[in-house]
Order: structure tokens, then C-alpha cells, then sequence
């Protein structure tokens, strides 16, 4: 059932009721739910509309056109940083290269016999690699690991070492990537790799921001699923 | 929203440039190198910062005024700092600072106004700002009384509606 009183919120709270209709909406409002309610909805607009000057309303006039070298120069830029977005990928997909060579595949998975602690160091490179952090598992919990964030001249080498438990799941491979977010909102993926429940896995990945740039690291499964997380 | 980056700069600069801009030149009282440089800025944040472009639009609007604003604090502030260990100039920007949210909150109220059909704008105008009652407001817009209460009450629905998708009531 429409209210007779309901739509007359606006020139209520607009203060543009004659004084007799005024009155007795005031009187109709304790007993509507409605009306109360949309007078709640409506009371903080004409304040807010008070910060605007009549003339910004009335006259839009021509709006100052948008300089003309506005889009061009910031599509340039976005260009640009695409290029350097796609060098810094060549150069890990170079570092990445250097690894295999090194250590045959950079990935290397050994038994899990004595628990889950801290890698020692990174596997066959001489480089030595920042502390590991341990990352915090997410959800079921059932993967663990430890992140080392090392400073390189290109960027950030991300050492993980993490152990897939396994639970009631029939065995199997699964595949995991490795995101990381820039502190000013950056998603970048860094990596894929899979491993095989209780089995360790040591996987060297590569960025090129800096590790004060990094603002977190995620690990997800293929079905985008996270399980382990490190934030700075 | 398609993955091309140029696309994606493209459809930020159609939708918000010519808002961003007239903000912009008010921000830096009409110098137009200077609000360029602001808005171009604040269109790189952006463009850099995805997650917020899947926000519905009036919400990337109140995001980017904000970063805009914020560019020319940042700017106002080091200059500031530059200044006291000069001599003692009179400033050459407005004081933007403990303003600047006030103002801030002014422009967003004002963009989201202008999303309201003229309509609903000459309304508000007549009955808010020029004081009107509902009587005299039907006379100036030769419209039946009825229809300039309903016509307040929707304008002011819409009004909401678009305040609330600039998060600015809730």
C-alpha cells in the first residue's frame, strides 16, 4: 500500500513545504516506517549540497576542453613501461637460464624424512641468499614453507623451499604459482611449478623489483587457491 | 576491461579526463602545465593500480580526485619544506592542506550533481538553492505542484545514489 505521503521526503528535507503540509507530514512521520525512513536517507543531502556553489550548477558553461597532449603522453609512458616491463622479464627468463645451467634444473626436491625447517642456502650457486622467512599457511594449512627475499642488481631472488603434506587427497601432482604485489598495487606472477604431496621442493624465482618494493608473496595452487603467504 | 594497456589507458582517459581536468585546473588555480603534469600523473597511478579500475565508475572517479589531490599536496608540501630555509616568501599555491578535504568533498558532491538529468538539476536549484517553496518552484518550471515533489524526492534518490557510489554516504 503507497503512502500518500511518499514522495514527499525531498521537499521536506529541501525546506520547500508550505507550512500547513509541513506540519502535517511531521505529524504522518512517527506512525510510517517509510517516510522516516527516507527522511533519515535524505537529512545529510542539503548539507552536502551546500558545499556546492549555485554557479556550479547553473552555468557548466564550456567546460575547459582536455589538452590535447594529455592522451598521448600517457599512453607513450604506459608504452614504455610495458617495454621495460617485457626486459625485465627477458632478464629473469636470462637469470633463469644461468640456474639451469648451474643447477641442472633449479628445482630440487628431496625426501621430507626430518620435518620442515629453514633452508640452509640456496641450492648449487654460489651466491648467498638472504635469511628464509617463514611464509604463513593459509586455509587447511597443509603446505609449509620458508621464503628467502635476496637484493640482486636486476631485482629480488625469491628462494622457497615448501613441503606439500598431503592429506586425504589420492596423491598426485599439483601445480602452485608464485605471486608477488608491489607496494604500490603491482600483481605480478613470478612462477609455476608442481610438486608431489611429502615431498620437499626447493624453487628459485626471480622479480625485478626491489625487496623494499615487494609488499607481499603469495603461493597458489592452479585453482588459485593460496596456501602460503609472507607480507613485509 | 580489456588486457591491452593502451586500450585500458584509453577507456580511463574517455570516461574521467574531462572531470579529472577540470579538477585538476581548480586544484592548481588554472595553471594548465602544471594541472597536465597533475593529471597525467594521477591517469599512470591508475592505470598501475588495476584493482581499482574494476570498481564501478563513480567510485574510480572519487579515486582518482583523490589522487590528484594528493599529488598536489605532496608537491605543495615539499615546496613548503624547500621554502624554510629561504627566505620568508609569501606562498605561491593556495594552502591546501587542512582545506583540502573539505574541498575535496565539495568536488565530488559537485560531480555527482552533474550526473543528475536537468531535470532533477533545475529542481534542486529552484527548491535548495534559490529557497523555493513547492508552490512558486511549480510556477518558474510550469510544471504541476505534485510533480515538483515527486521530482525532489527522485532527484534527491538519484543524488543519493551517486554520493553513495562515490562513497561518500553510505
Amino acid at each position: 500500500m503507497t503512502c500518500q505521503y511518499a514522495h514527499l521526503g525531498g521537499a521536506y528535507v529541501l525546506g520547500s513545504l508550505a507550512a500547513s503540509e509541513r506540519a502535517a507530514y511531521e505529524r504522518h512521520l512517527p506512525d510510517c516506517a517509510e517516510c522516516s525512513r527516507v527522511v533519515r536517507e535524505f537529512a545529510g543531502l542539503p548539507g552536502l549540497m551546500g558545499r556546492v556553489p549555485l554557479e556550479a550548477l547553473e552555468l557548466p558553461g564550456e567546460p575547459e576542453p582536455v589538452p590535447e597532449t594529455l592522451l598521448p603522453a600517457v599512453v607513450s609512458e604506459v608504452r614504455r613501461s610495458q617495454r621495460r616491463r617485457r626486459s625485465a622479464l627477458a632478464a629473469i627468463l636470462v637469470a633463469a637460464a644461468a640456474i639451469v645451467v648451474v643447477g641442472v634444473t633449479g628445482v630440487v626436491v628431496t625426501s621430507l624424512d626430518d620435518g620442515v625447517r629453514p633452508p640452509a642456502a640456496g641450492p648449487t650457486t654460489s651466491q648467498t641468499t638472504a635469511p628464509a622467512e617463514r611464509m604463513d599457511s593459509i586455509g587447511a594449512g597443509s603446505v609449509t614453507g620458508w621464503i628467502s627475499l635476496t637484493e640482486r642488481p636486476w631485482g629480488t631472488r625469491l628462494d622457497l623451499t615448501c613441503t606439500y603434506l598431503g592429506d586425504g587427497y589420492a596423491g598426485g601432482w599439483t601445480s602452485y604459482a608464485m605471486v608477488v604485489r608491489s607496494v604500490d598495487g603491482r600483481v605480478e606472477q613470478v612462477g609455476t611449478w608442481r610438486a608431489e604431496p611429502g615431498r620437499q621442493v626447493h624453487v628459485t624465482l626471480a622479480t625485478a623489483l626491489a625487496p623494499e618494493d615487494i609488499e607481499s608473496v603469495v603461493v597458489r595452487t592452479d585453482e588459485g587457491v593460496s596456501v602460503l603467504r609472507l607480507a613485509e | 576491461m580489456t588486457d591491452n594497456p593502451a586500450t585500458v589507458m584509453k577507456e580511463l582517459h574517455e570516461d574521467h579526463s574531462a572531470a579529472l581536468w577540470a579538477f585538476c585546473l581548480h586544484l592548481t588555480a588554472n595553471d594548465r602545465s602544471r594541472a597536465e603534469d597533475v593529471a597525467q600523473e594521477t591517469l599512470l597511478r591508475a592505470w598501475r593500480n588495476s584493482a581499482v579500475l574494476t570498481e564501478s565508475r563513480g567510485s574510480v572517479r572519487s579515486w582518482l580526485f583523490t589522487v590528484a589531490r594528493n599529488i598536489v599536496i605532496d608537491e605543495w608540501r615539499t615546496r613548503r619544506a624547500q621554502r624554510e630555509f629561504a627566505t620568508a616568501e609569501p606562498p605561491d599555491v593556495a594552502p591546501v592542506g587542512d582545506q583540502s578535504d573539505e574541498l575535496l568533498l565539495s568536488w565530488v558532491v559537485a560531480d555527482a550533481l552533474t550526473t543528475l538529468s536537468a531535470d532533477h538539476r533545475a529542481v534542486l536549484v529552484e527548491c535548495y538553492y534559490r529557497g523555493r517553496s513547492v508552490a512558486e518552484a511549480a510556477r518558474r518550471l510550469d510544471v504541476p505542484e505534485g510533480t515538483v515533489k515527486s521530482r525532489t524526492h527522485y532527484a534527491l534518490r538519484a543524488l543519493r545514489l551517486a554520493l553513495e557510489e562515490r562513497g561518500v554516504v553510505s
